[in-house]
């Protein structure tokens, strides 16, 4: 399995940066977001020959917006990207679907329809997948497997459509992260290993909703809020039982990609800092592999 | 010494000769000179060496190189945007060789000749010159700027509106504009070098030509350039090679582009190697920059040997 | 003594050609000094006289662009690569003047060669080597690098002159008990001060000037040098133009302090920098 990173963590940068980084703490890929420089002509580079590839592009919006201006300019940057990706060979977007919460699930679920169907059309045609990450925070609707099940259902037409599995996002949410790996397992195409670390006195104290505001400015330029009782942590170091949902990927005969997304507010703000966090990740997953595969070679 | 008329400001003293220390003494010799030895070896000869050894490999600066013979120079050659990039510096070649050296020599002429305030021109000339290429490339930058550039601003108030133009992004102004600046950059120089080779010729011989009988342009013509040669040589080869040095000028203007339209030599090579990583391309094209180099050096040295008298 | 018999009809374009190239050489000086002391980028006076005066553009240059740190960081180099360069070129030109020693020539034409090499010419194999020994990055990899492919015009220039100076006075000093160093330290290089000031006029332009190497062998930040620094500034964010056009008069002023107190030994020094 390839292991990469989300480029998110290092802020507004070159591809070029991005590219030593991951060569410095040894990825083999990158998912590039929209805070690096659009250098087409390296892009191609560095798909073409290495020294690593991008595995992806990242970019994920409330789509379904009601306000116009956005709405518009979210539309044209999404496009843009399916072009580029289709130019210089990159094979996968994960994004999100939008969210309209005036509207029930079913009505978001054709609303999203009625915005990315001809997008996924354009991507079928090209051979690039478009995975939904289910963030919260970014517009999203299909948080769950419910509501997954419903869209996947929805979007049988687009083989292309699938997801990119956070578990990070689930834990806050007391969705149990592991039997939706089995269930969803043919339309996993990549996956987030980030970790969730839970107060439970916090909890205990402050209970599940905070009222008062409590957000904050993540490195990738985007305020997210978060609550009292739950932070982002490098994997490994949260809820998260790393080798059990590794051993849940090799199970299903997951292929696809790992890609480190660092959003560990320890290990933010700072070049030193984010290369720390990248290490101190990528080690931590190297090692629970090894138990697995270890487990693996017992059997 | 040779050239005496270029070089009007080391004096010659021919009758005491040093006296040689012993070979005795070669220790100290050798201890004024290891520090100066040592860096230029390191830093000049061994990364020579290296880069030539590098020029055969395939290295994407991670990782060990793989040997690829010289596949590097095939892929260069072969590389329209190499060609069209070579294409570039030749004619910042021809400009140099028309506009600033003959040009250059019309003006110290004339400021030669008794033009009032020749002293002030010659220095206010030269003034571009030393101020660092970043500053000029910026400043211009902005003159050639479609959003409240003076270029176009000036226009606009001579009523001359059609011919505005977008000078840097667009592909058929592009590398003119370059070339506007890098030979107001420039030129001063010449005309200092010229300027110089000008004072070494005695004024006995300009008035005696003048009694003669010859009009000015004859004078010129057949008495100044003549004496000159080896000062217009020596200017027009060291000129040829600045074309082949461009970088600064195109790197802050136009980054080689708008669409390749002002690419050289080496913004090519610096995109290769920083952008791409493709570090034993990098490698070649700078070996092929350091043979073309070579090429002009040779040229001068022949042309120094040649027009001694 | 030829300018007045040029025929009138011809004198007169050739004024006007004149003044129109100073016009042109000293225009963009007047509109970036213009740029820095206004409030807006798109105001100025057509005659390119400042309208304004808003020093703030100026610290707000220092201390925003952190136009400090790069000058700083582009004196130290300048200044450290002209004292390597001048004492290590001196030395050695003194060896190749004063003594003779087997392959002197030869060695001599080795410093020589590297007067073709340029700056461009040597950035990727200087990026390899620096690379490869891990010298990217640090505080003294420019004044080092500066100061080495500067050798040879210095050792080409000073061996020149050195050999131009009587041994008489070296011979003195040595029956005075003086060793080689002390001769050096204490005859040649003060008799020395016109010719390593002119070299090292020339050297200081081209050191302040570097850019290729100053932003390829130097990726952080703190170390950058001015070029590199504006270089970086002018291709990052949207750029309030007064603020730069400020930056720019500062990062002039020390080469136009120098050419207007040294003019004659600059420009020779630059018309013997051709002559390599």
């Amino acid at each position: 399995m390839q292991i990469g990173y989300v480029t998110n963590c290092l802020g507004q940068t070159a591809i070029q940066e991005a590219v030593e980084v991951a060569v410095e703490v040894g990825f083999d890929c990158l998912e590039v977001g929209p805070s690096v420089d659009r250098d087409r002509e390296a892009f191609r580079s560095f798909q073409k020959d290495g020294p690593v590839f991008i595995h992806s592009f990242i970019y994920g919006r409330n789509f379904l917006t009601h306000h116009a201006s956005d709405k518009q300019a979210y539309r044209t940057e999404i496009y843009r990207l399916l072009d580029l990706a289709v130019d210089v060979g990159v094979p996968q977007i994960t994004t999100a679907t939008g969210v309209d919460p005036n509207l029930s699930l079913d009505d978001n679920i054709s609303a999203a329809l009625d915005f990315w169907a001809p997008l996924l059309d354009q991507a079928l045609d090209a051979d690039v997948r478009i995975a939904l990450e289910f963030c919260p925070t970014a517009g999203n609707f299909a948080l769950g497997p419910y509501a997954w099940r419903r869209l996947l259902a929805a979007t049988n037409d687009w083989p292309n459509f699938g997801l990119n599995y956070d578990p990070s996002h689930l834990l806050w949410q007391f969705i149990d992260p592991y039997p939706p790996v089995s269930e969803f397992s043919e339309q996993i195409f990549s996956v987030h290993l980030k970790d969730t670390y839970i107060w439970h006195d916090r909890l205990a104290e402050h209970g599940f909703l905070t009222p008062y505001a409590n957000e904050e400015e993540m490195a990738h330029g985007m305020r997210e809020s978060r609550a009292v009782w739950w932070e982002y942590r490098v994997p490994g170091e949260g809820e998260l039982d790393l080798v059990r949902f590794l051993r849940l990927l090799y199970s299903i005969g997951y292929q696809g990609a790992l890609l480190l997304e660092l959003e560990d507010k320890r290990y933010l703000g700072s070049r030193t800092a984010v290369l720390e966090g990248l290490r101190v990740g990528l080690n931590n997953i190297r090692q629970a592999i090894q138990t697995v595969q270890g487990e693996l070679q017992t059997e | 010494m040779s050239d005496s008329i270029a070089n009007t400001q080391t004096p010659t003293r021919p009758q005491t000769r040093w006296s040689r220390v012993k070979r005795a003494n070669w220790l100290t010799a050798v201890g004024f000179l290891i520090p100066a030895l040592v860096l230029f070896v390191f830093f000049e000869l061994f990364s020579l060496l290296y880069n030539v050894y590098m020029g055969f490999h395939s290295w994407k600066g991670f990782g060990d190189p793989t040997f690829v013979g010289l596949a590097n120079y095939v892929d260069i050659f072969t590389d329209k945007l190499f060609r069209g990039a070579l294409t570039h510096n030749f004619i910042f070649m021809v400009v140099a060789l028309f506009i600033m050296t003959v040009f250059g020599l019309f003006l110290a002429i004339i400021l030669d000749s008794g033009f009032p305030y020749a002293d002030f021109f010659r220095a206010l000339l030269f003034l571009p010159v030393i101020i660092p290429t970043v500053v000029v490339g910026l400043v211009w930058t902005r003159i050639f700027s479609t959003q409240g550039g003076l270029l176009n601003q000036f226009l606009e108030l001579l009523n001359l509106v059609n011919l505005q133009n977008d000078w840097l992004g667009n592909p058929k102004t592009a590398l003119a504009a370059v070339l506007v600046v890098w030979v107001w950059r420039h030129l001063g120089y010449s005309v200092i070098m010229f300027s110089a080779g000008l004072l070494g010729i005695p004024d006995d011989l300009k008035d005696a030509a003048a009694l003669d009988g010859a009009s000015p342009w004859q004078t010129v013509w057949r008495v100044i350039i003549p004496l000159l040669r080896s000062v217009i040589m020596i200017v027009a080869v060291l000129y040829a090679i600045f074309a082949f040095k461009v970088f600064t000028l195109v790197f802050i203007m136009t980054g080689g582009g708008p669409y390749n339209a002002t690419e050289v030599v080496n913004t090519y090579m610096y995109d290769r190697v920083f952008r791409f990583f493709e570090m034993g391309i990098g490698s070649s094209i700078a070996n092929l920059v350091i043979l073309i180099l070579l090429v002009f050096a040779a040229i001068r040295n022949q042309l120094k040997t040649e027009v001694e008298f | 003594m030829r300018w007045k018999e040029i025929p009138v009809y011809l004198r007169i374009p050739i004024y006007i050609l004149m003044w129109f190239l100073a016009f042109l050489t000293i225009a963009p000086f007047m509109y970036f000094i213009s740029l820095s002391l206004s409030k807006f980028a798109d105001t100025y006076n057509i005659f390119l006289w400042p309208t304004s005066f808003e020093l703030q553009n100026y610290i707000e240059a220092w201390n925003t662009v952190n136009l400090g740190v790069h000058y700083r960081n582009s004196l130290y180099v300048t200044l450290l690569a002209l004292a390597l360069n001048l004492s290590l070129g001196s030395m050695a030109a003194y060896a190749m003047a004063r003594f003779d020693f087997p392959l002197r020539e030869p060695i001599y034409n080795f410093f020589l060669a590297g007067l073709i090499l340029s700056s461009e010419a040597l950035l990727i194999p200087l990026f390899l080597n620096a690379k490869a020994f891990g010298i990217l990055n640090k505080w003294w990899t420019l004044p080092v690098i500066y100061a080495t492919l500067g050798l040879p015009f210095t050792i080409f220039v000073l061996r020149a002159f050195f050999e131009t100076l009587p041994s008489e006075l070296i011979d003195a000093a040595t029956v005075d008990g003086c060793n080689a160093f002390q001769s050096y330290f204490y005859v040649m290089l003060p008799l020395s001060r016109s010719a390593l000031l002119t070299v090292g006029l020339f050297q200081f332009v081209w050191f302040w000037d570097e850019f290729i190497l100053a932003i390829s062998l130097i990726t952080n930040d703190d170390l950058r040098t001015l070029t590199a620094g504006l270089a970086k500034l002018h291709g990052e964010y949207f750029i309030d133009y007064p603020v730069l056009a400020a930056a720019l008069v500062l990062t002039v002023i020390p080469v136009i302090l120098v050419y207007i107190l040294t003019q004659r030994q600059l420009i020779r020094g630059m018309t013997v920098g051709a002559m390599k």
